[in-house]
């Protein structure tokens, strides 16, 4: 995947990120988008590298992880979000 | 290393394979308990450039059940951080090392220490930056070693006392033998199809290293009560112990060299008694056992019910051992290994012994803290050798453990329960032979350890790397 069209998946996974958080592989891309997000929102946002697991997208459930702690949050919509991206990435 | 590689995804993971625990009340301290957890199987001595150790990144733990109900009741957690001296160096050390704050000595690690009540979930911090001793690497790198790990041997609040690092591996086995279709010299010319000559075992691991977890604290640091045990018969006199490793969920590499942990710990290997994983649950299995907290063995039970060894030895050995065979075709449980390994030895089955838990089922190393340690002419064959503080009351460094499990396997330890068994000659004679005589505490010389903690012996030094049959050179005092 070439620089740019990593870009551009990035930006498009961010216009739809729940304030919950989403897989990243560039943090400082997403950040900016991401707090403004969830600050409209009026919500915390995570700052540093956290890790995003769906073990099984029809399930809705994923799994979150930061340091040593993970989070289980069932979002549907985050899930069905990710897969797309997943299933982008599989065409480049 | 008496569950060393013992399942396909922990033989990847060295620093993460528990490979021996031994639990004994400490026989120069009897008001104290050592336990031992090793992990890094199979070292050998020259281990340079990156010499053994402990993962940064794993989380070691001792647990004590203490109430029976196969659940930890006090877990010591241990991590383990490693730091450079001389960064742009390749070297492990630059000169001699002959402190643990040496200029000389580049990579070293320290070990942090935290004792945890589960049942009111306290944590205790016991210590940190507790420094580990180096590799024996050889007479010019390490060139007093005996000093050195001795300035590894910490003492604690509250009369503890830890040391994190190499040590002489003091599990002996013939490894080569038994895994070659259960030969077991000195009968391998009983074997079934077998022409082999009869010759002497051979300690496998006579010239490995290990890294252990020793801790030494008291009696009352262990029991429910927080008293030390008088009675032999009292229940609250035993305690399970077992040793795990864990590793975070999720594991990622940049593309920078830097590898990133994310997540919660996850169990990846567990044990208490030696050979258990490794001898009685299925290879499919095995990783999945690692996985599992003790509370939930009685999915395994039927594993120990009708071990597949037991079912094999007849077969192997034609002849040899029909009262065996007779006992696997009835059907009838192996009530003695499940007493054995799931909830320890009840009232009433050797004299003066018990250490039973109760009857929830987990496999736990278990020890009845008021059983003194035997201190004349201890017996390696433990309680099959009416030593009450032996294996598996509890396992001593010396304890001949592949031995014990073999004459129990082979129906040695039925007719303990059923008083109308009367186990094969073979079952009460067959040995690994790797000690002259029941009172052997060397095997022939192969293994040393020494009469106060750790008691696991010097580690054999990477220069002298020992590759035949000579026994490991004595370490200079």
């Amino acid at each position: 995947m070439v620089q740019q069209s990593r870009r551009i998946f990035l930006q498009r996974a961010s216009l739809g990120a729940a304030a919950a958080g989403v897989a990243v592989a560039a943090p400082t891309v997403l950040s900016a988008s991401q707090a403004s997000a969830a600050g409209r929102q009026g919500g915390r946002v995570h700052d540093g590298p956290l890790l995003a697991y769906v073990r099984d997208p029809s399930s809705g459930d994923v799994a979150v992880m930061v340091g040593e702690r993970e989070v289980i949050k069932h979002d549907p919509d985050l899930a069905a979000h990710l897969a797309q991206i997943a299933a982008s990435a599989g065409e480049e | 290393m008496s569950s060393h590689k013992e399942a396909p995804g922990i033989a990847n993971d060295p620093v993460a394979d528990n490979t021996d625990v031994y639990v004994f009340v400490s026989p120069d301290e009897p008001d104290m308990v050592t336990i031992l957890a090793n992990f890094v199987p199979l070292e050998d001595p020259a281990g340079g450039p990156n010499f053994f150790e402990f993962g940064d990144d794993v989380l070691y733990e001792i647990h004590i059940d203490n109430t029976g109900d196969g659940r930890p009741d006090i877990t010591y957690e241990f991590r383990f951080n490693t730091e450079y001296t001389i960064p742009r160096s390749f070297l492990y050390n630059v000169g001699p090392i002959e402190s643990l704050d040496s200029k000389n000595w580049n990579r070293r690690q320290f070990a942090t220490v935290t004792r945890r009540d589960c049942r009111r979930g306290r944590d205790q911090q016991l210590g940190s930056h507790l420094a580990c001793p180096p590799c024996n690497i050889g007479p010019l790198s390490t060139p007093n070693y005996v000093s050195l790990a001795d300035q590894a041997v910490h003492r604690l609040h509250g009369g503890r006392t830890l040391f994190t690092g190499q040590r002489a591996d003091g599990f002996y086995v013939d490894v080569g033998s038994i895994f070659d279709l259960g030969t077991v010299r000195p009968f391998e010319n009983l074997h079934v199809g077998s022409d082999l000559p009869v010759r002497p075992g051979v300690n496998g691991l006579k010239a490995k290293n290990v890294h252990t977890i020793a801790l030494q604290v008291p009696k009352t640091d262990l029991t429910r009560r927080g008293h030390k045990p008088t009675d032999p018969t009292d229940r609250d006199s035993t305690i399970g112990v077992f040793a795990s490793a864990s590793r975070q969920r999720m594991r990622r590499y940049d593309d920078h060299g830097v590898i990133e942990n994310h997540g919660p710990f996850v169990q990846v290997s567990r044990l208490a008694n030696p050979l258990f994983n490794e001898v009685l649950i299925p290879i499919t299995k095995k990783d999945y056992f690692n996985s599992q907290p003790p509370a939930k063995d009685e999915q395994f039970a039927r594993y120990v019910a009708r071990p597949e060894l037991s079912t094999l030895l007849p077969s192997l050995y034609p002849g040899v051992f029909p009262h065996l065979h007779d006992l696997n075709i009835s059907g009838k449980p192996r009530a003695d290994l499940l007493a054995i390994f799931l909830t320890g030895i009840p009232a009433g089955i050797i004299p003066g012994f018990q250490n039973h838990t109760g009857e929830h089922q987990s496999e736990q190393m278990r020890l009845n803290l008021a059983v003194p340690p035997t201190r004349r002419r201890p017996n390696n064959l433990g309680l099959l050798g009416m030593d009450l503080a032996g294996f598996p009351n509890g396992r001593r460094v010396f304890d001949d453990v592949v031995t014990i499990e073999l004459r129990a396997l082979a129906g040695a330890t039925y007719a303990l329960v059923d008083k109308g068994f009367t186990p094969d000659a073979a079952a009460t004679v067959i040995t690994q032979g790797l000690t002259s005589s029941d009172t052997d505490l060397t095997a022939r010389g192969t293994v040393r350890f020494l009469p106060s903690f750790p008691y696991l012996g010097i580690p054999h030094s990477g220069y002298d790397n020992p590759g035949d049959d000579a026994p490991a050179p004595q370490p200079p005092r």
